[in-house]
């Protein structure tokens, strides 16, 4: 019941709220991750460095043994001093261990100890952290209680070694004789004492073995325990961030579908005010010989706004329904020079208006093509009314229509203001106007003119593209399939 | 053009306004409805030689009225309709031309003067009544 009532309140959030969520909840496995990441290196490394520490301390403790059994034979005092130098190994070992059952341990004794016992100093920081933390876990307790036992042999054979030391430092009597009875018992006694060292070392040996076969153990158990929990993290990193992606994905696709479809009925409805508003302005303009000359300035800039107002709904209205998808295309015969002449004439009053030059060739052998009209019409219409647009006073402007082998190219050049160098990688976006464009006729163009076009032509199956040079010109290219 | 008749169906009062004000300075004889029934009904009884035909009409719609007067098989299978609208999808436009209408005209994109001399265009051919 909690489940699904936990379940029901993550329904009841906003998309923004939900995805906060699950965000949050990938961070902090990431950061679990990360965490197990950490950790697990340094209880690895921890574990490397007392199998290592254990081999050091083995190594010296037989050493020690050698030295007692050599001094014992040699009475030579350096061997005794040796001894004394490789338990220091131990005793090292043996000072860190002890500074860290400590509730407030000394960490300048305990680097100290470590590095007496052979460690390495970089080393000592991960010995710590593995013994102060796993101090009273299984495998790291008993291999603790085991180094404390061998510890207390250690103990043992430094009373033995010292044993031994005065045993040997005692002076013998001066009478021959008994020198001689002197030798004999203090050689027994250091056979006694070196049979204590034998044991001592079998039961050393014994404890080294079981210490490096638990942190053996220990080690391919942590091993095996920080691998599970980073699959498990990386599961379910990868579980939810999938989601994440899914979620926002299907919220992106929503959010952008419902905005077309308000973009297109907005559009829609803004149409029939707007007619009444246009028609209205035209007429008054037609009627306008008896109005003062600014009045006649006012209408003509009503009946413009109104036409470019009118221009951006369609241009709107066409981009919605490419993007909802909702266009129907309708193949037939399609006779290029009709479509061509319906776009020249649409701009007609603007080329005459800016004294342009147009020149038109169709080649003879272009053949009547099956294609969207509507689709291919608004691509024309677009390329020559941006020539137009963007041509000067007296331009020139040169539309070729070819048949190539399996497609038609067409070809609209004019010598206009061109496309600035760095923004022609931007051209066919969506709302896009380069800088010298806006300047040059900032009240036309809605900046959706190329991004239809090539909307238009990828959807007939073809390919726009252009070369241009600011100040001198643009030449737009589009080849649909025959 | 005093022979020539034209109904526009609107249920827009401003551009049903303009547009029979404009069509009536131009001498043509006007008829004007509001909704698609009253349209249908003056179509038949007055069998106007075009028609301006809106889509969204209250009640029956354009589309409805274009059919119901191509149904009428001595005039209405003939007759001049051009849809004037604001609707530009290319479904309704599809839907229309398929219905036989002569045109399909966005409002929006059209000026007055465009649509007068385009109904020029389509009755100069015809023949004096």
């Amino acid at each position: 019941m909690g489940l699904r009532r936990y379940f029901r309140t993550l329904k009841e959030q906003t998309v923004q709220n939900k995805l906060n969520i699950i965000i949050g909840l990938v961070i902090l496995i990431l950061l679990f991750g990360l965490l197990n990441f950490w950790f697990g290196m340094r209880v690895m490394s921890g574990i490397r460095a007392y199998v290592g520490g254990e081999g050091l301390w083995s190594k010296a403790e037989k050493a020690a043994i050698i030295n007692l059994e050599r001094y014992a034979d040699s009475h030579d005092e350096s061997d005794y001093r040796e001894f004394l130098k490789n338990i220091e190994v131990q005793l090292g070992d043996k000072q860190a261990r002890l500074e860290m059952n400590k509730p407030a341990p000394d960490m300048t004794v305990v680097r100290d100890g470590f590095i007496k016992g052979g460690n390495h100093p970089d080393d000592v920081e991960d010995m710590y952290f593995l013994y102060r933390h796993f101090r009273d876990v299984s495998y790291m307790k008993s291999a603790i209680q085991t180094w404390a036992e061998a510890d207390q042999e250690i103990q043992n054979l430094l009373n033995v070694g010292n044993q031994i030391h005065e045993l040997l430092s005692a002076p013998l009597p001066s009478n021959l004789a008994a020198a001689a009875q002197a030798r004999q018992a203090r050689a027994a006694e250091l056979s006694s004492l070196l049979s204590q060292i034998y044991k001592i070392d079998a039961r050393l040996t014994v404890l080294e073995n079981q210490f490096s076969a638990i942190l053996g153990e220990g080690s391919r158990w942590i091993t095996k325990t920080l691998l599970t929990a980073t699959i498990t993290t990386t599961c379910l990193l990868g579980l939810l961030s999938l989601t994440v992606a899914i979620m926002i994905a299907r919220a992106i696709v929503r959010l952008d579908r419902q905005k077309s479809e308000f973009v297109s009925l907005a559009s829609h409805q803004l149409r029939t005010p707007l007619t009444a508003v246009k028609w209205s302005a035209e007429l008054l303009a037609r009627s306008a010989d008896s109005l003062s000359p600014t009045q006649q300035k006012y209408i003509a800039k009503l009946h413009e706004s109104s036409q470019r107002m009118a221009a951006l709904i369609g241009d709107l209205l066409r981009v919605s329904s490419l993007d909802l998808g909702t266009y129907q295309s309708e193949e037939k015969e399609v006779k290029i020079n009709g479509l061509l002449e319906t776009a020249i004439y649409d701009q007609q009053k603007k080329i005459a208006q800016k004294n342009i030059s147009l020149v038109t060739r169709i080649d003879p052998d272009v053949p009547v093509i099956k294609t969207d009209e509507q689709l291919l019409a608004i691509v024309f219409q677009n390329l020559i009314s941006n020539s137009v647009k963007y041509s000067r006073e007296g331009g020139r402007i040169e539309v070729n229509v070819a048949a190539k082998k399996e497609h038609l190219l067409i070809q609209v050049s004019d010598n206009g203001i061109g496309i600035p160098d760095k923004q022609q990688s931007q051209i066919f976006s969506k709302l896009f106007r380069a800088d010298n464009a806006v300047e040059h006729s900032f009240n036309e163009g809605t900046g959706l003119g190329l991004y239809i076009a090539k909307a238009m032509v990828k959807r007939l199956g073809g390919k726009i593209w252009f070369d241009s040079v600011e100040n001198s010109g643009s030449n737009f290219y589009v080849k649909i399939p025959l | 053009m005093a022979d020539r008749s034209i109904l526009v169906i609107e249920d827009e009062a401003n551009l049903r306004g303009i547009l029979r004000d404009s069509l009536a300075s131009e001498g043509y004889k006007v008829y004007e409805a509001k909704n698609g029934e009253q349209g249908l009904a003056l179509a038949l009884s007055e069998r106007p030689d075009l028609i301006l035909l809106d889509i969204v009409l209250p009640g029956m719609d354009g589309l409805a009225v274009l059919n119901e007067i191509r149904k009428e098989e001595n005039w209405g299978q003939n007759a001049k309709v051009v849809m004037l609208t604001n609707l530009s999808d290319s479904r309704s436009v599809a839907d229309c031309l398929e219905l036989g209408a002569h045109s399909f005209l966005v409002k929006a994109d059209w000026t007055i003067e465009g649509i007068l001399s385009m109904i020029h265009d389509e009755l100069k051919d015809l023949p004096s009544q």
